[in-house]
């Protein structure tokens, strides 16, 4: 690890230790406080709070293609909204907007067509929803959304990668996604995500560009026992599907650098806890393909939690 | 911003997190007067404010070849509305909940629309001079010119009470968080004044508002300075 993130890492577990005396918000009438341990998991995983951190990570991120030997190394900072709005907000807005298209939307269109003498005529027929099925779908959709603001976990995940300004590794772009989910002892999440990272690194001497992009679907179970949290993470990347073949060896760019896509729909485990009742850390192992082992990527957060 | 610049800037988040004040959620000074879960200022939850800026923006008109670099002197106008509502305590002493924020700016006429999570940092002192809190927020919004991501940071301070509170924040959009790839920031120092009914008071504010494209001429670019009155309310 370089420099910079080391001393920002080590700024974080500092500051982090002197965190033991802070003290959770308790009402006028609440009981007295219920002792917590100093390495929690099950904070982690039911706390609600905002995490401000750094990550790092090396070897077979998902920004990298492992197998062509192209894998930046990573840095940049983390902001996560644990348990709170974020999250809720924006999967509840998506789901509005969609029930309000669904609605104003065609509920089948039918066609076909027929010669008639010297005419090719086509008929459709398009039929609507009517006004007792939209008031169904009003009530689906309020019924979804209070779902989520009541689903005991979410997550909102941003991860930001520079190359210049808060981190000095190989990557710059950012990676986001938007987690809700319920369930005791194993809890399972799901949302949507999108992220955009771009690399530049050197491939046997040779300049290379790497270009990452996310949109799709990740899926999470997590389960929290003593001190650690462990969560297993898959995410769907839709955009994998329309990425060519030939994007993804490397090959001549336009401005004299190589080029390569990285595609992947990436596995990752995350085993994280919260130290101190302030500070998160986080270890994890990402493979872009379970069937090898061997091209593994890593990575390392650290966060204070408000 | 320069590493060193970036560790202290975390190195002091990570001190004033941990001095949160733990107090009852709804916090009440003796009046019901100061309550952490108001995220405009101190005291405030929505403002509604009228101003003008004066400044900069490339000199591009549709149809018209541009001459690069050429700017011409702007002037415009706005109306916005605000609001921020601080209402989860989080686990470890802190305030979150949400912001948002809307308004028209002209000319170019344009509407802009924004919102978030709203979260506080730190909160020293219960309503008293010089009581302390910091904050932010993080979100999405659009205008006529993008759709972007922005960061916030604010800092607002009593300076008498029950009378006079101000705050200055920063707004930020990276280029990265922009569909135009533009870097947009506002900063603005408010003042807030009560007179007369406890539930409002008059603001005053001070603001810096730039939107710039990287490398090219753009008819949404604008930098300048400008300041309005408002309302706030409880």
């Amino acid at each position: 690890m370089t420099r910079r993130p080391s001393a920002i890492l080590a700024a974080f577990v500092t500051t982090g230790l002197l965190t033991g005396l802070a003290q959770p918000v308790r009402a006028d009438d609440d009981g007295p406080p219920r002792k917590r341990p100093l390495v929690d998991g099950r904070l982690r995983q039911d706390g609600i709070g905002i995490e401000v951190g750094v990550i790092a990570g090396r070897g077979g991120t998902e920004y990298g293609v492992p197998r062509r030997d192209v894998a930046p190394e990573i840095e940049g900072l983390v902001l996560r909204d644990r348990n709170g709005m974020s999250s809720r907000m924006v999967i509840g807005l998506i789901i509005a907007v969609g029930s309000a298209l669904a609605q104003s939307g065609p509920k089948s269109v039918e066609s076909h067509s027929y010669q008639s003498g010297d005419y090719l005529i086509t008929e459709t027929k398009t039929t609507y929803y009517s006004e007792a099925e939209k008031a169904d779908m009003r009530a689906a959709t309020s019924d979804s959304i209070d779902g989520l603001f009541s689903a005991p976990y979410s997550d909102m995940e941003l991860h930001l990668f520079s190359r210049d300004r808060f981190g000095r590794g190989q990557a710059s772009g950012y990676h986001l996604n938007f987690f809700v989910g319920s369930g005791k002892p194993i809890a399972f999440e799901t949302g949507f995500g999108f992220g955009k990272v771009s690399s530049q690194i050197d491939v046997d001497g040779t300049p290379t560009r790497v270009d990452w992009k996310y949109l799709g679907m990740p899926l999470r179970v997590s389960a929290a026992t003593g001190p650690a949290r462990i969560a297993l993470t898959y995410e769907w990347n839709w955009l994998k599907y329309g990425v060519e073949g030939a994007d993804r060896v490397l090959h001549p760019g336009d401005d004299g650098m190589q080029e390569i896509t990285a595609v992947s729909h990436p596995w990752h485990l995350d085993v994280s806890t919260v130290v101190l009742r302030r500070l998160a850390l986080e270890a994890g192992v990402t493979a872009q393909e379970i069937r090898r082992p061997s091209e593994l990527g890593f990575s390392a957060q650290a966060g204070l939690l408000f | 911003m320069k590493p060193t610049t970036t560790t202290a800037l975390l190195a002091l988040i990570a001190v004033v997190g941990t001095t949160g004040a733990a107090r009852a959620d709804d916090d009440d000074d003796s009046h019901g007067y100061y309550k952490r879960t108001r995220g405009v200022g101190v005291f405030h939850r929505t403002r509604m404010v009228l101003g003008g800026l004066v400044g900069e923006a490339p000199d591009v008109m549709d149809g018209a070849t541009p001459v690069p670099g050429a700017t011409k002197d702007v002037t415009q106008f706005g109306v916005a509305v605000e609001g921020a509502f601080l209402g989860l305590p989080s686990s470890f002493g802190h305030f979150h909940g949400i912001e948002g924020a809307a308004g028209v700016r002209g000319a170019p006429w344009e509407l802009w629309m924004q919102g978030g999570t709203a979260v506080t940092l730190l909160n020293l002192g219960h309503g008293g001079p010089l009581s302390l809190r910091l904050g932010g927020g993080f979100g999405a919004g659009f205008d006529f010119a993008h759709g972007y991501g922005y960061v916030r940071g604010r800092a607002a301070l009593v300076v008498l009470p029950d009378k006079l509170d101000a705050e200055a924040s920063v707004t930020w959009t990276p280029p990265s968080a922009s569909t135009g790839d533009f870097d947009q920031r506002t900063m603005r120092v408010s003042v807030w004044l009560r007179a007369g009914k406890r539930s409002r008071a008059y603001e005053a504010y001070l603001e810096s508002f730039h939107r710039l494209a990287d490398g090219v001429d753009h008819k949404r670019e604008v930098e300048g300075i400008g300041g309005g009155i408002g309302l706030s309310f409880l």
